[in-house]
């Protein structure tokens, strides 16, 4: 054979050639492994883009569904609500006319027709929570004070006797840029439902804050808490904790507030994870825009 | 005014407007109830109301249709409208066609019997400005307008002068001892909501303290020489919000006129 007449020298360039191949083949299965390692890490990310984007795409349909629900809700209100104020408006005359005209009646006559006439406030109570659900009206905002709205709240829904009520309002916020009507509504809604958490009577603490534009007006009461499964559904119309209550004053407030440019959140702070459990009172904040936020 | 409030009930559902008319009469008003727009109509044609309350979504003529017919015939009749419908582009029609306000059914009788009582009361007027003779000739003017007038020259005593029953204040921006903007601090102080009007015969010089004033909520600012017809044209429009305010029509700002 031919190679048999390799001299040394040819023997020792083969040497080094093979060296530097090995030298290069380890240095490929180095950048292989490192590619196969980049592939896996990549492949992982995507997986978790595509969980992400799934539950975007989970939570808008969510939203969707919550909208044409209300829409349905709304026809259905619209049609339902306004015709319902119309008997209520009668009646409503003929319980004030005998009140007015018997003013001696009977103790049980008395306890009834007054029964009447609270039945129809609260008939009247849930046509209008039903309107307003169905068509929330254009804000019409202005300038306000937050200390004027939360006095004219609670002038409106003084707390019943065993309920205390604290204010922490600074007075150097900036006015809120809201409608006050609109708004007023949502706190009053709030308001209530804290009393009604403390049917055994508590602390109703109302706290405003400014920050960066923004107005984070918190109410929170020490009732009993809402569970976390409660708290997921707390927003949905005809969700309802109450006995007596159609479920719609969170819906709306949640509506009214979102068409004054805020948003609307809730925090039962201690409530453990474990079904069925509740923590210690619940605070609902509600951010609204202010007026330096438009300048 | 001994006479009993005359007040016409318009409804198309004839047990709202006879139940609402049984009510004002038990309340000591006088009250009639017509059943549609034009029986109404027929009815202010022929007799004197002092105030008409009618529902809005009735067949034939609706409220927003019969107040404008009645507005033609006497301009300054006050109309309340009713509805079921509280979103209804018709009452945005009907407040720009000066309707008091519009209630939702049911509605609250209790603040209509405040409205009515309001309507029967006197329009009051307060004049402060230390000079008496332009307080004299104005008070004139204003009584035989059957307005009642109080005029205040001393400054100091204004809000003393208040305490009775003041629907609304002329207040002039230069006074001897005190600046009219002190002054309409302290009503402020007693009486958020009272309208005070701003009057001065001097443009420039208090127009800085005319914009401060504007800023404490005063109504808006007049010069002397007052022209009675925009006065009185002002005093109407203060009353119009004053009466919605008591059926809780929200009061929006008054609209600054640039000059």
């Amino acid at each position: 054979m031919k190679d048999e007449g390799k001299t040394k020298k040819q023997l020792m360039n083969e040497l080094v050639e093979l060296r530097q191949r090995i030298a290069e083949l380890g240095k490929a299965e180095t950048e292989r492994k490192w590619a196969e390692e980049a592939l896996k890490e990549y492949s992982e990310r995507l997986e978790e883009m595509v969980e992400e984007r799934t539950k975007a795409l989970r939570d808008a349909q969510e939203e969707l569904v919550r909208k044409e629900r209300l829409a349905v809700l709304g026809q259905l209100a619209g049609g339902v609500g306004h015709e319902l104020r119309n008997p209520l408006g009668v009646i409503s005359n003929a319980v004030y006319y005998l009140q007015t005209i018997l003013p001696d009646a009977d103790e049980t006559t008395k306890e009834y027709l007054e029964m009447i006439s609270s039945e129809v406030r609260h008939g009247e109570k849930i046509v209008s929570d039903l309107l307003d659900l169905s068509r929330t009206k254009p804000a019409e905002r202005e300038e306000i004070a937050v200390s004027d709205l939360v006095a004219q709240v609670l002038e409106k829904q003084p707390p019943p006797e065993k309920v205390k009520v604290t204010t922490k309002i600074a007075s150097d916020l900036p006015p809120l840029f809201v409608d006050p009507r609109q708004v007023g509504q949502v706190l009053v809604n709030l308001v209530i439902n804290a009393y009604e958490a403390m049917p055994e009577g508590g602390r109703l603490t109302i706290k405003a804050k400014g920050k960066k534009g923004k107005m984070y007006l918190s109410i929170s009461d020490a009732g009993c808490g809402i569970s976390k499964e409660k708290m997921e559904r707390l927003f949905e119309p005809l969700f309802t904790t109450k006995a007596r209550g159609i479920g719609l004053g969170l819906a709306v407030s949640k509506n009214l507030v979102e068409a004054n440019g805020g948003s609307i959140e809730v925090e039962s702070p201690s409530a453990p994870l474990r079904t069925g459990e509740v923590g210690k009172g619940s605070t609902f904040t509600v951010v609204l825009p202010t007026k330096e936020a438009q300048t | 005014m001994s006479e009993k409030l005359r007040i016409l009930i318009v409804d198309d559902d004839r047990r709202m407007a006879n139940t609402l008319s049984d009510i004002f009469k038990v309340k000591g008003y006088e009250a009639q109830a017509a059943y549609s727009g034009p029986e109404a109509l027929d009815m202010v044609k022929k007799g004197r109301f002092d105030c008409v309350l009618t529902d809005i979504k009735m067949p034939q003529m609706n409220g927003v249709r019969l107040c404008r017919a009645i507005k033609a015939i006497q301009p300054d009749l006050p109309v309340v409208l009713m509805t079921a419908y509280s979103a209804d582009v018709l009452v945005k029609e009907g407040l720009e066609e000066g309707v008091i306000a519009s209630l939702t059914k049911p509605l609250d009788i209790n603040l209509l019997l405040g409205f009515f009582s309001s309507l029967r009361k006197e329009r009051s007027i307060v004049i402060v400005d230390d000079d008496p003779q332009f307080c004299k000739t104005l008070g004139e003017i204003l009584r035989a307008r059957d307005f009642a007038v109080t005029q205040v020259i001393d400054p100091h005593k204004v809000v003393e002068a208040l305490r009775r029953d003041a629907q609304v204040v002329l207040l002039d921006m230069k006074l001897n001892s005190i600046s009219g903007l002190e002054v309409l601090k302290e009503i402020r102080a007693q009486f958020p909501h009272l309208p005070v009007i701003l009057v001065t015969g001097y443009r420039e010089e208090m127009s800085p303290a005319i914009e401060a004033a504007l800023k404490i909520n005063a109504y808006t600012r007049l010069y002397k020489p007052l022209q009675i017809e925009t006065l009185l044209q002002l005093l109407s429009e203060v009353r119009h919000r004053e009466l919605g305010r008591v059926l809780g029509q929200p009061v929006r700002k008054r609209k600054r006129v640039k000059r």
